[in-house]
């Protein structure tokens, strides 16, 4: 199992969002995380990305806590939490390059600039810099920035935000595409037909977590994603 | 009470009448009355009538030695460097200029006030005549420095080369003002302007031919102190007063497009005022920079791994010409003062200034890496290999401008030691980019620092302590040269400094990365 949550408590200043999580994620599978908001999706995302420490329980990736100041978690996991982040002075073009030029040698299996650039049709604007881009331009980006370094664990934070629906249906194929390669994805949406993708898992906080101590590894999240 | 005031009525417009802009006079008024109303009266007075009994006594103990009289006669192998001096000054209000106007407005005015059928000139007219009052300011401050530095024989002489700064800057203001009334190019056409004062000051620098200080405005207060008063002040002066009078004339004629970008760029500055806090001002800023200009050549280098972060900060500089004429421009800086006051503290400080100004832009990347951890994770770099890489470029642009200023020191000071100077420079190097790299990863203000009780007010330690980080890093990793730069004897430092300087960077570099992992 790729990404394991054993009895997760994860909140704020002590006072626990939910608790007694358990959750597992193997490579090539993908995890939708739905709840209303404030139920700790986020949270729950910055815990998984070892950016923050849960209130009680572990987190691992292959066996080893996660935790963001170590370099192996680092290069295993790409995250796209809190919206974008790039570069004023390189284009949209130029940031997929600089990304994958950082992160050379690259596998060979891995998405390459073109492909991105298609898939979330960068190219209308492939010269222009972030200043200059509108908000859907530049989440298109951000996405595309996320998906351009290699990684195993994927933990996107909301990818549909400001994105037309042809924008998201290119997200819904990226992550497909992405665990096709044998990628686990942790998806928190608010979006329906991301959240409805063939073979992904749910986790609901409303239900699984708020109530106590859930489970929403095996049988029964699929239980769950089948009567989707 | 009632906070709500009734907005002074204007006639309506009818269709039947002409079109005809309405004064701003009462509108003016009533924003007034809101302010005094919503300000703090005692407090604002307190501050104004201290600032103004400040200002007074620093003038009172300031005239006497100005107008003393004391100073003889002009001294003639000052009058190039201060001929030099006097370029760049006009390059750099020239630069401020261009960026911001010089005539502006805040986004509230130019978004309802100009927008709407009030007299623009007359809208306009004290933002116009705030550019005129700090160019007279200006002009008056490089009329006292000319003083200052060459003498004057009498009072009146003292008197007239400042009257000439005044006349000088005013004209000149007053011309950049009409350029912006003219044409939609006026930024580029004075920012061209700027680079090439900045040029023939470079030139100047070095030259050894008497060149006539009258030839612009930049030397007019040097071609005052020479004699040269009377008529021809007075012509200057009606110039001014002239070509001040074109600009109110032609004030109506300004569109909105060619406020906006300044006024944008005034909000930002404001802001960081207001917020007391330059770093947002800056990162902001900078963002602007990038958004409102077009991306002109070059390509991200192709080379891989930690090599392609070197690339892009090269990249950045190339796409910045303007950065590297300032560091080019900031060369002169020591020159002029070795020159102009010799071996000491002032050269010390006009130095390490001068170096840090050259190399602070080409820290920009490493700033934005410390500012967003998600580009850190999308680089997955550790910290120390990611800011080591962020740190090839500074390091070798403050080598390079260390060398490039010892060189010149040596060949224009009298007794300076020819071989050390341009190795020293370049020892100082690693010891300059570390402190450009900590002051450009300076985070916001601490704002939690105690504040200190002063007869003037608070004076709040976080902005102190934020301007003073990066600073105080250069200082202590450039000690020996700094201590050269006071007693002109360089030799004997160059292994100190060089070892201070790699070490201090290497340990800056390790530490600061590392900080950035556990960040």
């Amino acid at each position: 199992m790729l990404l394991q949550c054993r009895d997760l408590s994860v909140g704020y200043r002590g006072q626990p969002l939910f608790g007694a999580l358990r959750m597992d994620v193997d490579s090539g599978e993908v995890l939708v995380t739905t709840g209303r908001n404030g139920s700790g999706k986020s949270t729950f995302l910055r815990c998984l990305a070892g950016q923050q420490q849960p209130l009680e329980g572990t987190v691992t990736l292959d066996g080893h806590p996660a935790d963001d100041r170590e370099p192996r978690f680092r290069r295993s996991v790409a995250a796209l939490l809190d919206g974008g982040a790039w570069y004023p002075n390189l284009t949209a073009a130029e940031h997929l390059s600089f990304v994958q030029l950082v992160n050379a040698p690259m596998p060979g299996d891995w998405f390459t600039t073109a492909d991105l650039a298609e898939a979330l049709a960068l190219d209308g604007f492939a010269d222009t810099v972030p200043g200059q881009l509108s908000s859907g331009q530049r989440q298109r980006l951000a996405v595309a920035m996320v998906l351009a370094r290699p990684s195993r664990l994927l933990l996107l934070d909301e990818p549909e935000r400001h994105l037309d629906e042809a924008g998201r249906d290119s997200v819904d194929r990226l992550v497909t595409e992405y665990a096709g390669r044998g990628g686990a994805v942790v998806l928190v949406t608010h979006d329906a037909t991301l959240a409805a993708g063939l073979g992904r898992r749910t986790l609901s906080l409303d239900r699984d977590a708020a109530e106590g101590p859930a489970v929403a590894s095996g049988k029964r999240a699929r239980r769950r994603s089948r009567a989707r | 009470m009632s906070v709500v005031r009734r907005a002074p009525a204007g006639p309506a417009v009818s269709s039947a009448q002409p079109v005809r802009a309405n004064p701003p006079g009462a509108s003016r008024r009533w924003l007034r009355q809101r302010r005094r109303e919503h300000g703090g009266g005692a407090g604002s007075l307190y501050f104004v009538a201290l600032s103004v009994l400040v200002g007074i006594a620093v003038v009172a103990g300031t005239l006497p030695r100005l107008l003393s009289g004391d100073r003889s006669a002009a001294d003639s192998a000052a009058a190039l460097p201060l001929l030099a001096v006097g370029l760049l000054g006009y390059a750099f209000a020239l630069t401020l200029a261009a960026r911001f106007g010089p005539v502006t407005a805040t986004p509230a005015t130019l978004a309802w006030w100009l927008a709407s059928p009030v007299d623009r000139r007359l809208l306009l007219l004290p933002s116009a005549a705030m550019v005129l009052s700090v160019a007279a300011v200006a002009g008056a401050l490089h009329g006292a420095f000319v003083v200052t530095v060459v003498g004057a024989q009498d009072q009146a002489a003292a008197a007239a080369v400042v009257g000439a700064g005044v006349a000088a800057a005013v004209l000149t203001g007053a011309l950049a003002v009409v350029i912006q009334t003219v044409t939609d190019a006026s930024t580029a056409v004075l920012e061209r302007i700027a680079v090439l004062l900045g040029v023939v000051a470079a030139v100047l620098t070095m030259a050894r031919t008497p060149v006539p200080a009258w030839t612009g405005p930049w030397g007019w207060p040097q071609a005052a102190a020479d004699g040269r008063g009377g008529s021809w002040l007075l012509w200057v002066a009606v110039a001014a007063l002239m070509v001040a009078g074109i600009v109110v004339w032609r004030l109506d004629r300004l569109p909105l497009r060619r406020l906006a970008a300044g006024s944008t760029l005034g909000a930002i500055t404001g802001a960081g005022l207001i917020t007391v806090d330059p770093g947002i001002a800056s990162r902001a800023a900078e963002e602007h920079r990038w958004a409102t200009r077009p991306r002109t050549g070059g390509r991200l280098p192709r080379i891989a791994g930690p090599r392609a972060v070197v690339g892009h900060d090269l990249l950045v500089t190339r796409r910045s010409p303007e950065h590297l004429l300032v560091a080019g421009a900031t060369l002169l800086i020591p020159t002029l003062l070795g020159i102009l006051t010799g071996w000491g503290i002032t050269l010390a400080v006009g130095w390490l200034l001068s170096g840090l100004a050259a190399v602070t832009p080409c820290t920009v990347n490493a700033r934005r890496d410390r500012d967003l951890p998600a580009l850190r994770r999308l680089l997955t770099l550790p910290g120390p290999a990611l800011l080591a890489a962020r740190s090839v470029l500074p390091t070798v642009l403050a080598v390079a401008w260390g060398v490039g200023a010892g060189t010149l020191l040596t060949a224009r000071t009298p007794g300076a030691e020819g071989w050390a100077w341009p190795i020293l420079g370049a020892a100082a190097g690693p010891g300059l980019a570390a402190g450009a790299l900590r002051a450009a990863r300076r985070g916001a203000v601490r704002h939690e620092l105690p504040p200190i009780v002063t007869p003037m007010g608070i004076l709040p330690t976080g902005p102190l302590h934020w301007a003073a980080t990066g600073y105080d890093t250069a200082i202590l990793f450039t000690i020996p040269t700094l201590a050269a730069l006071i007693t002109g004897t360089p030799a004997a430092m160059l292994l100190p400094q060089a070892i201070i300087s790699v070490v201090g960077l290497v340990a800056f570099v390790l530490l600061a990365g590392r900080a950035d992992e556990r960040r």
